[in-house]
């Protein structure tokens, strides 16, 4: 393990990866398939709003603002919930879509693909383009409420019946997605691989505005458990005796991710990697302390899937690449040297 | 006498350009790029998709990407007047971008049948003020689809199945609701495989226990001499008899403006002329 930096420097370092969040934010607005001079890009920032011509403010103000801030929501959510999850089953391989949240979306997104002109019509008037998102966010809390529940002994939560009972819901869940699939037409194939595959280029302002309130018990609840997480880092009892409410613990977290993932996962699709590497990432610079580790996390998940995203829209400019290539493409390799890493050390 | 000469000459000149305002066209869809090509509008298309890779001329102009999976600010960036879009563009958000642009923004049809190919020339035909050349083009194609039409009424419709992809032990096959499955009505076959929706895989039994008279593959452009396993060639009595056939995925089942030829190729493949059979 590369030692973690010194205490003293853990908060410099915060600030420099809150810096790096602030840059790519920066370069996500500035650069594009559409060029944008640095003077247009000034006058936005200057609120004179009204001198840019009607394709510049279309591209700023309806693309790449709802775009960035959708990146940045999703990349800090996908973070922050893999740093919690893996502190809740004090396993390094432990990601968001263990808990069933991502079989789950799948499968409401591919029953809303299906049945989007027949069955969910009536829906569809009302909710318009939300009725997608909406569908996937109730199946990952729908799988997420079977997982939890599957996973109760004598009113017990035990951690690992519910990694277990994960597993078997996402096999469930891609049983499920599998017939409808098998019964689509061509047309909704495509879609429903187009949104596996991952993309920002689905986040608009209403379909960021409904998923924003699904996403903050997540960036709010989690941090405040970095304490009781740090104490399982010593085991279950031992955390009990510290005053640890194991049941509360472990519900809030589920449900919390459950929600901030499905509703990630429901505006940007299947998005690999981030969740599982970022902690990782993290917790070679600040340790293991979770006070530091998930806000670190957030941070850096929002940033590598703001630049990540920015490659996905100009390396094939005009065109766009599945955003999910990229993450998993760049987090990969990292992984694997992290693997790499742990085996020299003995660590597995 | 000269200055009113070339006054004329002027007049004369500036008739078309008042009539056919140049378009700034990005054109999204196969079918459709291929149809503005045709009715001779080429010119004006300054960006397509991927999918768009005929007549060769489009090759020179960018690839705003796959139209299916388009993005706003790459279609926006080429600084369209105007935008063509077929059926199934999307993703729907971006779809939204682009309509609410302000830009003029098409919608064609993109079902598999004469009357939508014959429907989608006219339109365009009207957006583009190429009504003449529209007119000529939809009378020559319905001339040709007449005759397939004729040629093959009378005739018993062969079997046909048509494999979208192949390799030793499955295979997926054109069900209904498929560009290949119209391709073989129009050409004067039956495809028996019904009841699904687009390309299923189908077993090796399957297709042995149907036995088609004829089978057809698909061959992308990329990759035109691509064929077929062993087994289908050997095992099967259209492997057999010699009524196996590829079709170019990027022509034949294109349903654009070639929709003529290309029904017009298969429906001799599927009804071959009594006298070549005589000859051999």
């Amino acid at each position: 393990m590369a030692s973690p930096v010194r205490p003293a420097l853990r908060r410099p370092l915060l600030l420099a990866l809150a810096a790096l969040l602030v840059l790519a934010f920066i370069a996500a607005l500035c650069f594009g398939a559409a060029p944008l001079s640095p003077e247009t890009l000034w006058r936005a920032v200057t609120g004179r709003t009204a001198s840019l011509s009607a394709l510049d403010h279309t591209v700023l103000f309806s693309i790449r603002l709802p775009r960035a801030l959708g990146a940045l929501l999703v990349g800090a959510v996908l973070g922050l919930c893999g740093a919690g999850m893996q502190g809740l089953f004090r396993n390094p391989l432990a990601d968001p879509g263990l808990i069933g949240v991502t079989g789950g979306a799948a499968l409401g997104a591919v029953l809303h693909v299906k049945f989007a002109a027949t069955a969910l019509a009536g829906v569809s008037i009302f909710l318009g383009q939300l009725t997608l998102p909406l569908c996937a966010l109730g199946g990952a809390l729908a799988a997420t409420a079977f997982m939890h529940r599957a996973s109760v002994i004598e009113g017990r939560v035990v951690v690992a019946l519910m990694l277990l009972a994960g597993v078997g819901i996402n096999a469930l869940a891609g049983a499920g997605t599998g017939l409808v699939l098998f019964f689509a037409d061509d047309d909704q194939l495509r879609q429903f691989t187009f949104w596996t595959l991952g993309s920002l280029g689905q986040v608009t302002w209403p379909r960021l505005a409904a998923a924003v309130p699904f996403v903050l018990p997540a960036i709010f609840l989690i941090p405040r458990h970095a304490r009781s997480l740090n104490a399982l880092l010593l085991g279950e009892a031992e955390a009990g005796h510290l005053g640890v409410d194991l049941a509360r613990l472990k519900r809030t977290l589920v449900f919390a991710t459950a929600a901030g993932v499905g509703a990630a996962v429901s505006i940007a699709g299947g998005i690999g990697f981030i969740g599982l590497v970022v902690p990782h990432l993290v917790r070679q610079l600040f340790g293991p302390d979770h006070r530091w580790l998930i806000p670190g996390s957030a941070l850096l998940g929002a940033a590598l899937l703001l630049s990540a995203d920015l490659l996905a829209r100009t390396i094939t400019s005009p065109a766009e690449l599945p955003v999910g290539i990229i993450t998993a493409a760049l987090g990969a390799p990292v992984f694997f040297s992290l693997l790499q890493r742990g085996r020299r050390n003995r660590l597995f | 006498m000269p200055s009113s000469f070339l006054r004329l000459l002027c007049l004369l000149a500036a008739i078309p350009a008042l009539g056919i305002s140049a378009e700034r066209i990005v054109s999204l869809g196969g079918a459709v790029t291929e149809t503005v090509f045709a009715l001779g509008a080429g010119d004006q298309v300054v960006a397509r998709d991927t999918s768009s890779v005929f007549p060769p001329a489009v090759h020179r102009l960018p690839d705003v990407g796959y139209f299916r999976t388009i993005g706003a600010e790459g279609v926006l960036a080429q600084k369209p007047t105007l935008i063509l879009a077929a059926q199934g563009t999307g993703p729907a958000p971006q779809v939204d971008l682009l309509k609410n642009s302000g830009i003029t923004f098409v919608h064609l049809d993109a079902r598999y049948s004469a009357e939508t190919v014959l429907g989608n020339v006219t339109r365009l035909g009207e957006v583009l003020h190429r009504e003449t050349e529209a007119a000529a083009l939809t009378a020559k194609l319905s001339a040709q689809l007449d005759a397939v039409r004729v040629r093959t009424l009378s005739a018993e419709a062969p079997r046909v199945i048509f494999l979208m992809s192949m390799n030793e032990t499955a295979t997926q096959a054109a069900y209904d609701n498929t560009a290949a499955t119209a391709l073989i009505t129009l050409a004067g076959g039956k495809n028996p495989l019904t009841g699904l929706n687009g390309y299923k895989p189908l077993n090796a039994e399957a297709l042995l226990a149907i036995d088609p008279d004829v089978i057809l593959y698909g061959v992308s452009p990329m990759a035109p001499h691509a064929e077929p396993p062993a087994w289908i060639k050997t095992g099967t009595r259209a492997g057999r008899t010699g009524r196996l056939h590829a079709l170019d995925l990027g022509y034949h089942l294109s349903f654009g403006p070639r929709l003529g030829e290309a029904v017009t190729e298969v429906a001799a493949l599927l009804h071959p002329a009594p006298a070549a059979t005589v000859q051999r």
